[in-house]
């Protein structure tokens, strides 16, 4: 008899767990502009992120214009804070305090995201898949923001003092900030989340029953 | 899943004190339940820490005497010209604080707002019609790390004088400009209503009205008992055209949005630096100081480079 009780309410923490993993995408859109430059273009439009679930490879679509012909360092930087401008975004995301590297490198910021290649035309659409960034959890990237730099990202592979730091990418000419762009009332995954109900509800479901098996 | 993950520590207290006297059961609850309440009480005061970057020379006592005599009566203040910090804790809106530092001939940067923190950068970017002036600045910072409760520090300009409805939205798109940010944040399902309303009276994104005076500056500091800086973060405040009725007035879209018409201004809530966590002075890329960094371009030949 108590068997069965402990078996069913088992049974009923791992289908609440199930029922509780989403199948719809989560997905964050960041729109970027700059400053009109001397020569009368800007730098403007989306990037937007797509995961499918917690934990899984976000895909990244770039679409840009106004952009000079040739390679853009491209970052997520730690805050979204755009009250000085693009300055005011802080560094690269960089949680784990490593040094700066490219997108495919071992070592690399959360917020390494290589560079954009632009060709004559200035206009860029791309769509790529990144193994490192999330838009959950409290390393997510919501809210901070996207940077394009004026010059390439030598991927910490320069010469230059501050290619271990920045990759040396020189100037932001755009950014923005990475914005909710899902149906989501509960942003899920975050500490104290889903995955918090989920464990809660399961060790709940333990508890009373080795409670009930107590009392017997 | 706060009120879940309370249920099961009473739980667990329960089995574990079930054998023994039950006295010893109820006064450790009391004493709990008084331990949280002193917390809640202690923690509803509306005063914030906020940090300052300021050009200051190492050893200038004179100038942060002129500083401490320029803040007076805004609160706690402390000065450090070794590394150009000031940080007032305050009950005043950031913008009054800025002003007065600036007062002294000094340029200051904010660099630090409080607990955990967001900021929105309100203006008309990425409209298509881009017709209003309307521009400001939005800063949320948690009251306490252990409760929900948002102080939210407001100051807006280029607003027509009177009443605008003010709320976060559910969404952080503003590719289509503020029409793209989605509808009122509401993850309870709850009608439109006025902030001080019950939860389920309002939505959680229901921040009611901004007073703009005569100037067009909506200048206002608030705690809102209900929302999280993590929940919000990401999503996007906006300001309307009209006052919002906060669900008083006649018809259905009353109970919508408070007919607070259209969205005249919007910006997303981002993530910002809290006190102490914003060493940067000058942009890496080039060394452009902070307080310099206003008046130069992003780009080009202006911008001076650093090697």
């Amino acid at each position: 008899m108590m068997q069965s009780i402990v078996i069913s309410l088992a049974l009923c923490a791992t289908i609440c767990a199930a029922a509780q993993t989403r199948n719809t995408p989560i997905q964050a859109i960041a729109y970027v502009s700059g400053p009109v430059q001397a020569d009368g273009s800007q730098v403007k439009g989306n990037v937007t992120f797509t995961q499918n679930d917690c934990g899984q490879n976000v895909h990244v679509r770039v679409q840009l214009e106004g952009l000079k012909e040739g390679k853009h360092g491209f970052h997520v930087h730690e805050k979204g804070d755009l009250s000085n401008g693009c300055t005011s975004t802080g560094g690269h995301y960089n949680p784990d305090k490593v040094d700066h590297g490219g997108p495919d490198h071992e070592v690399r910021h959360v917020g390494d995201l290589g560079n954009l290649e632009v060709n004559s035309t200035g206009v860029i659409d791309i769509t790529y898949t990144d193994k490192v960034i999330s838009l959950t959890g409290n390393r997510g990237i919501i809210g901070r923001a996207v940077v394009v730099h004026e010059l390439e990202d030598d991927l910490g592979l320069g010469d230059h003092v501050d290619s271990k730091k920045t990759g040396n990418a020189g100037g932001r000419i755009g950014c923005g900030v990475i914005g909710v762009n899902s149906d989501v009332d509960e942003w899920p995954c975050r500490d104290g989340g889903a995955g918090g109900l989920r464990s809660s509800l399961s060790i709940l479901a333990v508890v009373v029953a080795l409670f009930l098996s107590r009392s017997v | 899943m706060r009120i879940h993950r309370r249920a099961t520590i009473h739980f667990s207290a329960a089995i574990k004190y079930q054998k023994q006297n039950k006295k010893i059961l109820c006064l450790s609850l009391f004493i709990y339940s008084l331990l949280v309440g002193t917390l809640c009480i202690g923690s509803e005061m509306g005063s914030v820490k906020i940090e300052f970057a300021v050009q200051m020379k190492k050893g200038d006592e004179a100038y942060a005497n002129t500083l401490r005599k320029a803040l007076d009566g805004l609160g706690e203040v402390d000065v450090d010209l070794k590394e150009g910090r000031v940080i007032v804790q305050t009950e005043s809106p950031w913008s009054e604080v800025h002003d007065k530092i600036e007062s002294t001939g000094r340029k200051a940067v904010l660099s630090g707002f409080g607990g955990q923190s967001a900021v929105a950068l309100i203006n008309t970017t990425g409209s298509v019609v881009d017709r209003t002036p309307v521009q400001g600045v939005v800063r949320f910072t948690a009251i306490s790390a252990k409760k929900p409760g948002v102080l939210v520090d407001v100051v807006v300009d280029g607003l027509e004088p009177g009443l605008h409805g003010f709320h976060i939205h559910e969404s952080g798109d503003v590719s289509l400009g503020c029409a793209s940010v989605g509808d009122h944040y509401n993850p309870r399902q709850s009608r439109h209503g006025s902030p001080e309303a019950s939860p389920s009276e309002r939505h959680a994104g229901d921040l009611g009205n901004l007073r703009a005076d005569e100037s067009g500056r909506a200048k206002i500091r608030f705690v809102d008992a209900e929302l999280e800086v993590a929940e919000i973060i990401g999503r996007a405040v906006v300001i309307t055209a009209s006052a919002d009725d906060l669900g008083l007035g006649a018809s259905d879209q009353s109970l919508i949005d408070g007919n607070s018409g259209e969205r005249i201004a919007c910006g997303i809530i981002a993530r910002s630096a809290g006190i102490m966590e914003n060493f940067k002075r000058f942009c890496a890329c080039d060394g452009v100081t902070l307080w310099d960094e206003r008046n130069k371009p992003l780009t080009g030949k202006e911008r001076s480079q650093k090697l």
